[in-house]
Order: structure tokens, then sequence, then C-alpha cells
């Protein structure tokens, strides 16, 4: 194994369980936070993921051609995810779109 | 919905609520896999990744950045800012468990993804008795997890022989971009998305992905105080509302 990759790899893990048993490890008090740490909270996953999700999607190298069966295949179920707003509905069909791609069944 | 008499049914039911979105996580899990050997890094690379993880959409980018020479707390905090989402999962599901022991919610803590913490709040919103509800959560975490190694093993397997005309970089977008819309739930939501991929894409070529994390503190800045702004509006009598902790991710 890279040993640069093996301390990405364990400062990653080390710090994703930190943030995973943040409130978790403090359960019975987690009832009563307060309304400035839940309006923080609740722009976390929207804010991080975008920031992520937007230079990758409109970085110049990339063309995207909505005739293609595959990308046009993908873009049907993410308006299909944003149409059919559930928690479970998105990941399913999201994880179908993946799949197809995967597949070229798109 | 699901009867659940006992903790092994409480299990069992946890199990099956996320076998439908394993559909999704196989293929992720082979996408990473593929990545990292396309990375130029080994299957025991992948697979420690997958075990001490267990979040792909964070390793995905922690491989990708290592492999084009990203220093460590380039590529670590990049892998560690996609994983703060958990921070509002660990806050939202933590009110439902105050009865777990300490050390058992700290160490199931590793098991928290994006599908254990959907189906599990789901299904305590519909209800669920406290003591099957540790159970329900731990059957859909370790349901995830069994699928999630092996898919990883499989990608970085097969990852040399996928052909160069499967868009793999394109589905890796896709994963993304499926945690995106969910993450979406009201306005202020939205004005943090657009707040931070604007900033991201204006920043993209600032040195060591740091557009990445100015985009991504000022997409919760704005965020904050719209959603602020729009709860003090309904304390006044508006109908703009934000909602429970528990609808919120």
């Amino acid at each position: 194994m890279s040993s640069s990759l093996l301390a990405v790899t364990v400062v990653v893990a080390v710090g994703t369980w930190g943030i995973r048993a943040s409130f978790l490890s403090v359960a019975h008090r987690a009832g009563d936070l307060s309304p400035l740490v839940l309006a923080v909270l609740r722009q976390i996953p929207p804010a991080a993921l975008a920031a992520l999700v937007l230079p990758g999607l409109l970085r110049p190298e990339v063309s995207y051609d909505p005739w293609n069966a595959r990308l046009g295949g993908a873009l049907v179920a993410l308006v299909l995810a944003l149409w059919r707003r559930n928690d479970l509905a998105t990941p399913l069909v999201g994880g179908l779109a993946v799949a197809a791609l995967l597949l070229q069944l798109g | 919905m699901e009867e659940v008499d006992d903790r092994r049914s409480a299990l069992l039911a946890g199990s099956r609520a996320v076998w439908p979105l394993l559909v999704g996580v196989f293929p992720f899990g082979i996408v990473f896999g593929a990545t990292t050997v396309e990375s130029g890094f080994s299957v025991l690379d992948a697979s420690l990744s997958s075990l001490l993880v267990l979040a792909g959409a964070a390793q995905i980018a922690a491989v990708d950045l290592s492999g084009d020479g990203a220093s460590l707390a380039v590529a670590a905090g990049t892998a560690l800012i996609i994983n703060l989402r958990m921070l509002l999962y660990s806050a939202s599901l933590a009110p439902w468990l105050p009865h777990v022991p300490f050390g058992r919610r700290v160490a199931a803590a590793y098991l928290l993804t994006d599908q254990a913490y959907a189906v599990s709040v789901n299904r305590y919103d519909a209800g669920l008795a406290v003591g099957h509800r540790f159970a329900y959560y731990l059957g859909a975490g370790w349901t995830l997890w069994l699928c999630w190694q092996p898919a990883t093993v499989v990608g970085a397997v097969v990852g040399d022989t996928i052909p160069d005309s499967i868009p793999i970089d394109l589905a890796v977008e896709l994963v993304f971009l499926v945690l995106l819309i969910p993450a979406i739930r009201d306005r202020p939501n939205l004005l943090a998305a657009a707040t931070a991929g604007t900033i991201a894409v204006v920043g993209a070529e600032l040195p060591a992905n740091s557009g990445m994390f100015l985009a991504a503190i000022g997409g919760i800045v704005v965020g904050t105080v719209a959603s602020l702004r729009s709860t003090s509006r309904v304390d006044a009598g508006g109908d703009d509302g934000a909602d429970g902790l528990n609808g919120a991710a």
C-alpha cells in the first residue's frame, strides 16, 4: 500500500468516525440543540455537496450531448429523483442510473 | 409496514429496508474500486479504505486526489468536508437513541451512512418501539456494510478491464449529484447550494482546493442566515416553514 494513501485513509477514517459519533455520543442531551446550531447543521449537506459537485459538472473538458443514450438515462433518473422527493426513492433511482451507466443500458 | 416484535425481527426489518438501496450501492462500490486501481493504487488500498472509512463519496475523492498527487491535507480535508453532512445525520439520529449505552452508541457510529440513516429515521418517524430502534439501525448498517465491502473488491479487480467507453468519471459525478439533490429540501438549502456552487466554480483554480473550502463555508453562512430569517417569519405568523430536525435531512 502506498504510504501516502494509507495516511490519507487513516486520517479520513478517524475524522469521519468523529463526525459520525459527534452528536450520537451526547444523545441524551441532543434533544435540546439551540436553533442556531440546528440551522447551521441543516445547511451543511447542500453547501458541502454543491461545492463538490458543481465544479466537476461544469468543467470545460466535459462535453454534454443530451441525446447520448446513457447520459439521457442518467438525466431522466435525476429529474425523477428531484420530482419524487423522497428519502428512499432518490438513492434507489440514482443507483439505478449509475448501474445503467455502467452497464450501458441507459 | 413490517411487523417488529422483538430485537431479532427489528434487526431483520432494518436489513430488509436497505435491500432496495443496494441496487445503487453495489455499482457505486464498483465505481470506487475501479477508480482506485485507475488512480494507480491496489485492491488492498481500495479494501482498506472501505473497511476504515465506509463512506463512498469521500473515499472516491480521497483516492482521486491522492492519485493526482495532492497533499495529505488537501485529500483528507476534501474527503472530510464531504462527510460533514454526517454531523446532521448524527444530530438527527441521536434523540431517538438516548437509551442506548454510550459505548455502543459511539461504536455503532461507524455504521452511520446515508442509507442506514435514511431508512432508520424514516421508520422511527413512522413509529418503532424504543427497545427496537437500535437493532433496526444495526440491521440497516451491517447490511450496507456487507454489500459495500465485496463491491469494492469486485470493482478493484475488474477495474482494469472496464472498457474506456464506459464513462466512470460521469458515474462518479452522478453519485455526488444523487447525494446533493435530496439534501436540498427548502429555500435556505437551495440558497446554500447555489452560493456554494457559485463560489466553488469561480474559485476552482485557487490553490489546494481552497475554493471548495470557501464555497462550503459561504454556502453554510448564506443558508443559515436565510433559514433563521424564515424561522423568525414563521414565529411572526408566516407559513414558509422550517420543520423539525428530523424532517431536515
